[in-house]
């Protein structure tokens, strides 16, 4: 139970990160296309 | 019920997965640490190339005669792609350690711990390895590594807040 706990935020962890990568590459390619 | 020396065979069999086993746990975290460092190294050669071009002199840009534009427009393109290209390949290498988290986890320590019980050996190595209290009662290799590349993301995330 508690590994299961400890599996489902380290998988949110790397959701996290993920998504602020994806979020700051769409910000610098938006500006790229924009210029 | 398994004769003598099947009995036998199957347990060497076991013997010779769980060193693999082992093996594999030890490639797996050598190979997480060297993708982070590598993330790290080019995190710091891309910041440093971008900061060059940003500071670089516009008199030095046309000092050579017929250069001048192409350099410009080698700068511009830097100052756009050095940042995307940073992201990107920061992305990658979390999607890698991401997959090779699993790859350890699923392949290796459920494997490794299945194995220990298969041949009746409790509160072994890898048993362990899930089991060591960890510092702060939530600090593991995963959690670091996983902080190190929300702070990648962020500093290039920074750059882009400060170039607005």
């Amino acid at each position: 139970m508690e590994q299961e706990r400890y599996e489902r935020s380290v998988e949110w962890g790397y959701r996290i990160v993920f998504a602020t990568g994806v979020i700051t590459a769409a910000l610098w390619l938006w500006r790229i296309i924009s210029s | 019920m398994p004769s003598g020396n099947e009995a036998r065979n199957i347990e060497q069999s076991l013997q010779t997965e769980y060193r693999e086993v082992a093996a594999f746990i030890r490639q797996f975290m050598v190979v997480r640490f060297a993708t982070l460092a590598f993330s790290i190294t080019l995190l710091a050669f891309l910041v440093g190339v971008y900061q060059y071009v940003l500071t670089m002199p516009e008199e030095q840009l046309g000092i050579q005669v017929g250069e001048g534009a192409l350099l410009r427009d080698l700068r511009t393109l830097a100052l756009q792609f050095i940042p995307l290209i940073g992201v990107l390949t920061t992305i990658a290498l979390q999607l890698l350690d991401w997959r090779i988290r699993k790859l350890y986890f699923h392949s290796c320590l459920q494997r490794g711990e299945t194995i220990e019980k298969a041949l009746g050996l409790d509160d072994a190595h890898i048993s362990r390895l899930r089991t060591t209290p960890q510092p702060l009662k939530f600090i593991t290799h995963t959690r670091v590594i996983s902080f190190f590349y929300e702070l990648l993301v962020l500093i290039w995330a920074y750059l882009y807040w400060l170039s607005i």
